[in-house]
């Protein structure tokens, strides 16, 4: 079980949805949820709280999308938070997010959006290895 | 003839009254009657003609006159014929006779009309010599063109006054053959010319040759000579013809030598072909001749160009020069090589195709298309292409966020759903009936603005109609009460009571809604939000322009994303439905444009062009 997950989406049951099921999966002692990436940001920036192991990111968002989002997150001056794995969400890929999602290597992934029980614990075993042990 | 007056009274009576010159003839083609012009014109006496066998009227109508008014009494209308009529005194007169069918009521032929009109002898050869119509359309104003017509039984040659002008002699002096080949300029000249005559006479065919003729007074001029033999009874009765003065435009014996008589006259059919031809020495580049064409579309005059160097008006590049020498040396020719020329007269760039082929004496011999148009054309092509693809683009994009928008939507609902019934937890179920409500609402309003934008492209066609901006201004104020009195926003409408835009009303008030209900979205939260309306008119434009001091926008990082789609679809909060997608969608079918200017925390204008 992971100590933090980060979900940053702006569809609220969205959100609820994926903490539902992280739960069930037992993937996280803790799960933040943001509607706006500024939001995350703004979270991630403030060194009294600890950068999770994991965010799931979606990329299509209104006011900041997850491409800014990837931008403001590299400017966050806590080196701790390079370990963080991102995976980005979504609920069909457009041929722009494909091409850009090759161009960006901070990113472990992009997955299609909800998530459930079995794709978190697909996750879980492929970038946290040895959690499952 | 009184009987045929009466067995058609009405017809014989509208004939004769007729200003123009008109000619009614029965099945026979006996005379029936004609417009008093007519008789005039050909100084008949009508009561003598009335009756008479048309085609004996006049001796120089031949049986292409029978067999054109036996098609006529066949039902084919619009038959032209071309005829010179030599007067008493001499004097020649140029007429065009329309053949048609004369009908009864019930569509049988019952004779034919003739509609005779004078033409000027200009507009006749236009008719009669097509191949060389080109040419008197361009030097029709100056050309000196000569007729004249043999007559084979009698031997009797006529001048036209024109041709008695070029030839210098005087107007009462007498036409014969021998004098007219006389004329021509002794030796091969001559020689040709009686060869291309009895040609013409015995074998029918027709020429068309560029000759030196030396007039009375002694002038050596270059003319150009065409023949048309024509025919009766498979014998050649008449030659007709004309000789044009062409020295100003053609003079080859400046630049061919004495010698290359074979290659002088091959320049000839040059000479009036449609596309421009430069002959040029391959080594030095010097201009050896130029055809017309060349020289109307560059605009210079013949003794300007010839015997200088083609560089001093034609710049090639380096790179160009390497590419047809290269090709030159290899295939003896070059071909499609393309170049912008830009005149400074004429504030015009003009594209040319050239193409070239190596003579045996080393001469290059040049075309040269003005291909401008087609380019233009090529252009014109490509940008509706474009903008085919860029409509393709949006729909592409369209189609991605409606699947992507619904899909988000409905497999949650499904999900919460799921969640709920298996919820036993009293407050976790009213929480999850909580988010349900929200995503049902989401949904709707994803539907509303999807059908709102399929209506738009079903309906491009709206009908832009006048319409008062302020009244639209009203009611979007009206239908976003609500939304003003919660944020507290003070809006300043600046547009005059009169001011008119062209516009698809529907349209417009979206437009204006969403463009305010965007302004108040983004308010400064430590400020109170105002709104400014105003208008402008600039160019070919009615300009409004909504400004806020909201928030404001990064540019540099939004500019291409505001007016994006999937910006505005997946935050669905109260009215903003497809916001400013949809706004600038609109604006574009009624050919306006949107742009935005924005600081931020200081706020942004937008400004909606619509065309005048």
């Amino acid at each position: 079980m992971l100590n933090k997950i980060i979900l940053v989406d702006d569809n609220a049951a969205t959100n609820f949805i994926h903490k539902k099921f992280l739960e069930k999966a037992q993937g996280s002692r803790e799960v933040v949820s943001f509607q706006m990436g500024q939001n995350a940001i703004d979270y991630l920036s403030d060194c009294d709280n600890t950068i999770p192991e994991l965010l799931f990111v979606d990329i299509n968002m209104p006011t900041m999308d997850a491409w800014e989002f990837l931008e403001h997150f590299k400017t966050i001056e806590r080196p701790e938070k390079d370990k963080a794995k991102i995976i980005l969400l979504t609920t069909s890929l457009s041929p722009q997010d494909e091409i850009k999602i090759t161009e960006r290597t901070e990113v472990e992934n992009v997955m299609t959006k909800p998530l459930d029980v079995a794709s978190i614990q697909g996750v879980l075993k492929r970038y946290f290895p040895l959690l499952s042990r | 003839m009184e009987k045929l007056i009466q067995k058609q009274p009405l017809a014989s009576r509208w004939i004769h009254q007729l200003p123009s010159s008109s000619v009614l003839l029965d099945n026979n083609l006996n005379l029936i009657d004609a417009s008093t012009t007519w008789f005039k014109t050909f100084g008949f006496d009508r009561s003598k003609t009335i009756g008479k066998p048309f085609l004996k009227l006049f001796a120089r109508f031949d049986e292409s006159w029978q067999d054109s008014f036996d098609y006529a009494l066949e039902g084919l209308n619009d038959i032209q014929i071309i005829d010179t009529h030599i007067g008493e005194n001499g004097a020649e007169q140029d007429f065009i006779w329309n053949i048609n069918p004369w009908k009864d009521g019930y569509g049988k032929s019952i004779g034919v009309i003739l509609n005779v009109k004078d033409v000027s002898e200009k507009t006749a050869l236009e008719i009669e010599l097509k191949n060389t119509q080109k040419l008197l359309k361009e030097k029709g104003a100056i050309a000196k063109i000569g007729s004249w017509e043999y007559n084979v039984n009698n031997q009797k040659m006529y001048w036209s006054k024109e041709l008695k002008e070029i030839f210098q002699i005087d107007h009462l002096e007498a036409a014969s053959y021998k004098k007219s080949v006389a004329f021509f300029k002794k030796g091969h000249d001559r020689n040709t010319i009686t060869t291309l005559f009895h040609t013409a006479l015995e074998m029918g065919k027709p020429w068309n040759k560029n000759l030196k003729l030396t007039t009375k007074k002694g002038d050596t001029i270059w003319v150009n000579t065409i023949g048309r033999p024509k025919f009766k009874n498979g014998k050649c009765v008449r030659i007709i013809g004309t000789i044009q003065n062409i020295n100003d435009s053609y003079s080859p014996e400046i630049s061919t030598p004495a010698k290359n008589e074979v290659s002088q006259d091959s320049w000839a059919a040059f000479e009036n072909l449609p596309i421009g031809v430069v002959k040029i020495d391959f080594r030095s580049g010097e201009v050896l001749n130029l055809n017309n064409e060349i020289l109307n579309v560059l605009g210079f005059q013949k003794h300007m160009l010839l015997n200088r160097n083609i560089a001093k008006f034609l710049w090639f590049s380096e790179d160009e020069q390497k590419q047809w020498y290269k090709s030159i040396l290899i295939n003896k020719a070059f071909n499609g090589l393309e170049k912008q020329v830009f005149f400074e007269d004429l504030d015009q760039k003009l594209v040319f195709r050239f193409n070239g082929t190596l003579l045996p004496d080393n001469s290059l011999l040049v075309s040269c298309e003005n291909i401008t148009s087609y380019q233009n054309k090529e252009g014109q092509i490509k940008a509706e292409l474009d903008l085919a693809n860029a409509e393709l683009d949006r729909l592409t994009h369209f189609t991605h966020m409606v699947s992507h928008n619904l899909k988000a939507h409905a497999t949650n609902q499904d999900l919460l759903l799921n969640f709920l019934s298996d919820e036993k937890n009293e407050a976790e179920r009213k929480n999850l009936l909580t988010i349900l409500f929200k995503s049902s609402e989401n949904l709707t309003s994803s539907i509303k603005g999807l059908r709102e934008l399929v209506t738009i492209r079903h309906k491009i066609n709206e009908q832009k109609v006048p319409v008062l901006l302020n009244d639209i201004i009203y009611r979007t104020l009206e239908n976003n009460n609500g939304l003003v009195k919660q944020h507290g926003v003070k809006i300043h409408n600046e547009v005059s009571e009169k001011f008119t835009v062209r516009a698809v009303p529907v349209y417009l008030e979206n437009i204006v809604s969403s463009l305010l209900v965007n302004a108040i979205k983004f308010k400064n939260s430590n400020k109170q939000p105002v709104v400014f309306v105003s208008t402008q008119v600039v160019d070919d434009y009615y300009i409004f322009s909504i400004e806020d001091n909201g928030i404001g926008i990064d540019l540099n990082k939004k500019g291409d994303k505001i007016f994006q789609l999937y910006k505005t679809l997946q935050n669905m909060d109260s009215s903003s439905g497809m916001g400013l997608y949809l706004a600038k969608y609109q604006i574009e079918l009624m050919g306006g444009k949107i742009t935005v200017d924005s600081t931020l925390d200081k706020g942004s204008i937008f400004r909606v062009y619509l065309p005048i």
